[in-house]
């Protein structure tokens, strides 16, 4: 499609192998993370579902809860409130102040509460530095576990963003040279040659699969990469240039104003008003409630949206938090629409995937799964086209390992989540145990098993028997049964199991097919099947 | 001469325009991006919002570093490609200086 | 929204199903002599004609319905892509 001379096709081949060779496991794992994390809501619904639900996420009667937690709270704190729905109809709200620790950087601390949001009872309650608070959330830790080795891989920040945002960086890399570098982009998008030459099949297989997903692969990687490096990066380099490092009145910038500074006492607005106000006017539900400068006179709800039907972004409201009276409708940044504003809105929705419910987020799973295939693929073709070279055959073995154990390790996360929950062990650290061990599982059965059919036929199957007996184990670990489930309204239970169900079965299936078409193969191709020496 | 003298200098010369691209594509291309994203919010119209100089460099900044690692790996003369990253640099860097001095 | 949406990705999916079941290249490729491949012309017809859901919900002022259309489209291409070439070997049809 793109005709370039050979020689500057060569480069990019190489630049597109390279790329993708030296930090395609790192991407493979954020993408299988990430493929997951698109219902990271489900998950954590599914996980700690309480036995009942409130109507809404942000039921009547929080009002009250907000007032009377506030009262239990140290008054330091009481600056700025968080609220938003944790899962399994929880609700959680954050009281938060900024503070600068003995180095004299910006460091954010806080009280949170964990509510019951049918019963409005506290179900727990977290006190210390904000980035401490979320990996003490036992609630919704099975998804913020993935949810982390997503975003920065469970390394420190800013390493870890950083890391996750130069890995965007290579995926784009790679679409963008992948997109170069194949001459016939739209006469092969079918062609799918299943030959004996199974290089020639691995590489059809990787091309077709990146063919196909080459314009979300790109998107996915530009707004990920995005993410990390603004938090990372980007955003306190911009407050040292353009703010002389006042990160406050950078984000009050970028944010926009809408209340003028007045520090006196003023008694909060009645939120549930504001609630039922902002929904009439905007017809959609909040997805996150914060409060600036609560119980002052200047204090602002601002009430973040769904999107409405039909569209991509979100905007948001805001209400005076003292009069609870309207004062505007705004876009997420700045208070009036701009080209800059329209483009960072659209960047959340274009990644999560999550602006139209449940439909949206089954496609973006089906184009984050598009997206690890391509990456392991590629991986094995590269690897496999190298099996000559001692060293390649090594990294052949790693990218075995890594391309089906990190899978399996991540379907071992639950297991070490649930028999922590049961027992009150820690769930971070249960799940870490359950993630290592497996791991190192794979590894030795991948070093014992030697071909790359043999691999790929245990992985479905270890794949299909874990999350076969997912649901079984939720259960007996005390989870939500259908029954109760279905008659408190939480469908999301019975329905992420039947899902789990369904997916165990494919990958049973998968395996029986491919057991039964090694055995029609002769012994001798089955050994030449193989990437290990001697196999 | 021999093969051996032939031979050793042109490897030797290919090795290190090998490494003249390494730096030039990885260090170089994000300093030159970085200093871009910053320096462009002195030159960016602020728009009817007056956010757009701040907001388009952030959002933009992973285009603008994937363009110039692959300008810095493409171009066939290794000296103009350095002129272009480095002429990038210098501007945004004087511009940058200019806003942190003020 | 999400039934006009469906409806946008249903029939893109079945064009592009027509397209690939008389590829050229893939027929070739896969040795088949028993389906006549599409002319040039068709297949630049049938294209326009998939991505006709996409333009029509654009029209409509239904931006998520598009990028959701847009996304199905790729992703259930790709599927289909992997059952005509399963559908092939099943019945015998690989090259040798």
């Amino acid at each position: 499609m793109v005709k370039l001379p050979q020689s500057e096709t060569k480069k990019l081949l190489a630049i597109h192998g390279w790329s993708g060779v030296l930090l395609g496991l790192l991407l493979y794992a954020v993408i299988c993370t990430g493929v997951a994390a698109v219902f990271e809501d489900e998950i954590k619904d599914w996980s700690s579902a309480l036995p009942t639900r409130a109507a809404a996420e942000f039921p009547a009667g929080l009002d009250a809860a907000m007032r009377r937690v506030a009262a239990e709270t140290d008054p330091h704190f009481l600056h700025d409130l968080s609220i938003w729905p944790a899962g399994g109809g929880r609700l959680n709200l954050l009281f938060h102040t900024h503070e600068t620790d003995a180095k004299g950087r910006p460091v954010e601390r806080g009280v949170e509460y964990e509510l019951d949001g049918n019963t409005m009872q506290t179900v727990a309650r977290r006190e210390g530095r904000l980035d401490d608070l979320g990996s003490a959330r036992r609630s919704s830790a099975l998804a913020d576990f993935l949810v982390e080795l997503h975003v920065r891989l469970h390394l420190p920040n800013p390493y870890g963003l950083f890391l996750t945002g130069v890995l965007g960086l290579v995926m784009m890399i790679a679409a963008v040279t992948g997109f170069l570098i194949h001459r016939h982009l739209i006469k092969e998008l079918f062609t799918l040659r299943r030959r004996r030459d199974r290089l020639l099949t691995a590489r059809d297989a990787h091309v077709v699969a990146g063919t196909w997903n080459l314009p979300f692969a790109f998107i996915l990687a530009f707004t990920g990469s995005f993410f990390s490096f603004a938090s990372a990066f980007a955003l306190p380099a911009m407050a040292m240039v353009a703010f002389g490092g006042d990160r406050d009145r950078m984000f009050e910038t970028l944010i926009g104003r809408t209340v003028a500074e007045d520090s006196r006492a003023a008694a909060p607005a009645d939120l549930d008003a504001v609630l039922r106000d902002v929904r009439q006017r905007a017809g959609e539900e909040p997805t996150f409630i914060s409060i600036e400068h609560y119980g002052r006179v200047d204090a602002a709800i601002t009430l973040f949206m769904e999107p409405k039907r039909g569209e991509l972004t979100p905007i948001s409201y805001v209400y005076s938090g003292a009069s609870g009276a309207f004062l505007q409708d705004k876009p997420l940044l700045g208070l009036q629409p701009s080209f800059g504003g329209q483009l960072y809105a659209l960047i959340g929705p274009l990644h999560f995937g999550n602006f139209a419910g449940p439909l949206s987020k089954a496609v973006w799973f089906a184009l984050g799964f598009a997206g690890a295939y391509v990456t392991l693929t590629g991986l094995l073709l590269w690897t496999q086209r190298r099996a000559g070279q001692p060293a390649w055959r090594r990294m052949g073995i790693v990218v075995h390992w890594v391309g089906y154990g990190l899978p399996l390790a991540l379907l071992a996360c639950p297991y070490g989540y649930f028999i922590a929950v049961a027992s009150g062990a820690d769930a971070i650290t249960a799940q870490a145990i359950a993630f290592l061990g497996v791991a190192a599982l794979t590894f030795a059965a991948v070093l014992l098993l030697r071909r790359h059919d043999a691999i790929q036929r245990a992985a479905l199957l270890a794949s299909g028997a874990a999350m076969l007996g997912m649901p079984l184990l939720r259960l007996v670990c005390g989870g939500l049964g259908w029954s109760s489930a279905l008659r408190a309204g939480i469908v999301v239970v019975p329905a992420v199991d039947l899902a789990l169900l369904s997916a165990a079965l494919i990958c049973l299936l998968l395996a029986a097919r491919s057991i039964r078409s090694a055995r029609a193969l002769p012994v001798r191709e089955v050994r030449a099947a193989g990437w290990a020496p001697g196999a | 001469m021999t093969a051996a003298e032939t031979v050793l200098p042109a490897a030797s010369f290919a090795r290190r325009r090998f490494w003249l691209r390494t730096l030039l594509a990885g260090p170089l291309a994000f300093a030159a991006a970085a200093l871009l994203m910053l320096g462009g919010t002195a030159w960016l119209p602020a728009g009817r919002a007056q956010i757009d100089n701040l907001v388009l460099p952030v959002v933009l900044f992973p285009l603008i570093w994937t363009a110039l690692f692959l300008y810095a790996l493409l171009d066939a003369r290794l000296l103009r490609a350095y002129g272009v990253i480095v002429a990038l640099l210098a501007l945004h860097g004087a511009l940058i200086a200019t806003r942190l001095w003020k | 929204m999400s039934g006009v949406t469906l409806l946008a990705i249903a029939c893109s999916a079945a064009v592009l199903l027509l397209i690939g079941r008389r590829d050229p290249k893939r027929l070739r490729a896969a040795g088949r002599c028993d389906l006549a491949p599409y002319s040039a012309a068709q297949r630049r017809g049938l294209a326009a004609a998939a991505l006709l859901p996409g333009l029509l919900l654009a029209l409509a002022g239904q931006s998520a319905g598009v990028v959701i259309w847009l996304g199905a489209s790729v992703a259930l291409g790709w599927l289909l892509t992997q059952m005509l070439a399963a559908g092939v070997a099943g019945r015998g049809k690989v090259r040798r």
